[in-house]
């Protein structure tokens, strides 16, 4: 069985229903860690908010559904699983955390919240898991006291604080420099060993999916392009998306052209009866324009598309 | 004639807090040079003085001691009231095209703009050709050029931010982060059309970033800086293959594990 079973989630404008994510279907197992990769507008953030039933105003699931455990979420349980079970981590600590409340009260608020005792002991210890030296001080302090990397380690140390199944991270390192975006990746990887949790990761960026996840999805224009695991999808991807992304990482020499996908991606409500990709694609045949591609299953690889790229990159 | 398109020697800056108690030194004697025609990567991350230097090497800002030179000659700073040969020699493009295009102005009127401080001797019908061929370098064509920024996409605003830049007729480009803020399936082809143009135009770029896989891919030359200090220089394979300091060392290492160059 698998702990979080999401399928054909349908995401549109509360006002107009416009199309934002189209039928997407995907499963994590207990202890996975899968990514979700896409560009702005792809419909990755909105897939994992959707989970937890943070849509944003102005957006609402309009059909789908989000099952945990093998039971759908509803409404009534929504709060003992988030922030407890499932809990997430964003990118922009700064903004998730109250500039105006001391970060250990912070912490005893998440316990208060789930009917635990507030017990400071249990705040130090979260603080000095993610590597805070010095916890009796950071629990005294401010957000705006701290760095942009320090915050994001008290957002996971919140996130952690309950051991929960399944932690989703969005873009969680995207605001931070490189090395400590290294720190918070090997912090992420050594609390996922410990507390054995399954991780679904969204990001922007190949490089650092590939290195904390197992299995990939790779969404386009509001939907699932490709899904297969990190070795699959870098060395054989079938989507020409996928391929020309992959391919202008991967296969560059010194100043020379990289592969590039020309144009830019299309509103996803404007290909709801189509590939999303056919505007960009050399490989587009006339059907393309005229039907939806199914996402059909090649071993445990999976691509919607009617003419795939075969042989690998 | 100097061999060098652009030689900063021992450029040093530091700012005063508001309170005026502390000075932070936001760099520290930079010196480097860059041959006609090359490419040379900037990399450091937040706070390690690339923008400063950026503005002192686009005579926006003057350095403390030190000196900027372009082909030999000095780089004054830049006077509201006096257009030096120079300052036309070094061009800006900037990370994000949206706030550094007027969005009340169509694009066609910004770069003709441009094309009549640095060329007013073109009657008006020539002027319009120029934008027109400007346009048409970068991949837009001529019946967008009414529109608007918000009417185009990243990409397409980088590119048109771009072609102004170009009506300048730069020597040197300074490429700050030109393309972090853009889709990643948008990234490969700002590079691409970036290296065109460098021939194209017989340019040489100064490419700030903090992206070392883009850096490494672009450039001919790595600076690497930490702390308003340059702490390694050299060929980009050199710097990337075999660094030689700790700092360069733990970027290169922090890199997610994706570089599997051919």
């Amino acid at each position: 069985m698998s702990l979080l079973r999401v399928s054909n989630l349908t995401v549109e404008t509360s006002l107009d229903g416009k199309t934002l994510v189209d039928d997407v279907s995907f499963t994590i197992d207990e202890g996975e860690s899968v990514g979700i990769v896409g560009e702005s507008g792809s419909g990755k953030s909105l897939s994992a908010l959707s989970i937890l039933s943070l849509l944003p105003n102005g957006v609402r699931k309009s059909s789908g559904t989000i099952e945990f455990k093998g039971k759908e979420i509803a409404p009534e349980s929504l709060l003992d699983i988030r922030g407890n079970r499932i809990s997430m981590v964003y990118q922009d600590p700064m903004t998730s955390l109250n500039p105006m409340m001391k970060i250990g009260r912070q912490i005893e608020e998440v316990l208060e919240a789930h009917n635990i005792e507030a017990d400071p002991a249990r705040v130090l210890l979260a603080l000095s898991n993610v590597r805070i030296s010095d916890p009796e001080k950071s629990a005294n302090s401010y957000p705006h006291e701290f760095s942009g990397g320090m915050r994001q380690r008290v957002m996971i140390a919140i996130a952690l604080l309950l051991q929960p199944d399944l932690l989703i991270a969005d873009e969680p390192t995207t605001a931070l420099d490189v090395t400590i975006q290294r720190q918070i990746l090997n912090l992420v990887k050594e609390q996922k060993t410990l507390n054995n949790a399954s991780i679904l990761w969204i990001s922007h960026d190949l490089g650092v999916v590939a290195e904390m996840v197992e299995k990939v999805i790779v969404m386009y224009a509001g939907r699932i392009v490709e899904v297969g695991s990190v070795k699959e999808i870098f060395e054989n991807p079938h989507h020409p998306y996928t391929v020309g992304l992959i391919g202008s990482l991967v296969k560059r020499k010194h100043q020379q052209k990289m592969i590039s996908i020309p144009g830019t991606p299309p509103k996803p409500w404007t290909v709801t009866e189509q590939c999303g990709f056919a505007g960009r694609c050399s490989q587009v045949l006339p059907k393309c324009t005229q039907k939806k591609p199914e996402l059909i299953s090649e071993g445990r690889q999976s691509f919607a598309c009617f003419n795939p790229i075969q042989g690998g990159l | 004639m100097s061999e060098f398109k652009l030689q900063v020697t021992g450029v040093s800056k530091s700012y005063v807090s508001k309170s005026k108690e502390r000075s932070i030194q936001a760099l520290s004697d930079i010196t480097f040079e860059v041959k006609k025609g090359k490419i040379l990567g900037i990399v450091g991350e937040s706070g390690c003085g690339k923008s400063t230097l950026s503005r002192i090497i686009a005579g926006l800002e003057a350095p403390d001691s030190g000196s900027v030179e372009v082909t030999g000659k000095p780089h004054p700073v830049i006077s509201k009231y006096v257009m030096t040969n120079s300052q036309r020699a070094v061009q800006l493009v900037f990370q994000d095209p949206y706030s550094s295009l007027n969005p009340r102005q169509p694009i066609y009127k910004a770069i003709a703009e441009v094309v009549k401080i640095y060329n007013p001797e073109l009657s008006e019908e020539n002027r319009a050709q120029r934008v027109n061929d400007l346009l048409g370098r970068v991949g837009i064509s001529q019946d967008m050029s009414n529109r608007y920024p918000h009417q185009f996409s990243g990409g397409q605003r980088q590119r048109i931010c771009i072609a102004r830049s170009l009506a300048a007729n730069p020597e040197i480009l300074l490429l700050d982060e030109p393309v972090s803020a853009l889709d990643v399936s948008v990234r490969a082809d700002i590079i691409n059309l970036l290296l065109e143009l460098k021939e194209q135009f017989d340019l040489t770029y100064i490419f700030v970033s903090h992206d070392l896989e883009i850096v490494k891919h672009v450039s001919d030359d790595i600076m690497v800086m930490n702390a308003g200090r340059v702490v390694e220089k050299g060929s980009w394979k050199e710097v990337m293959e075999n660094p030689q300091d700790d700092y360069t060392r733990t970027l290169i290492a922090a890199m997610p594990s994706l570089n599997r160059e051919e």
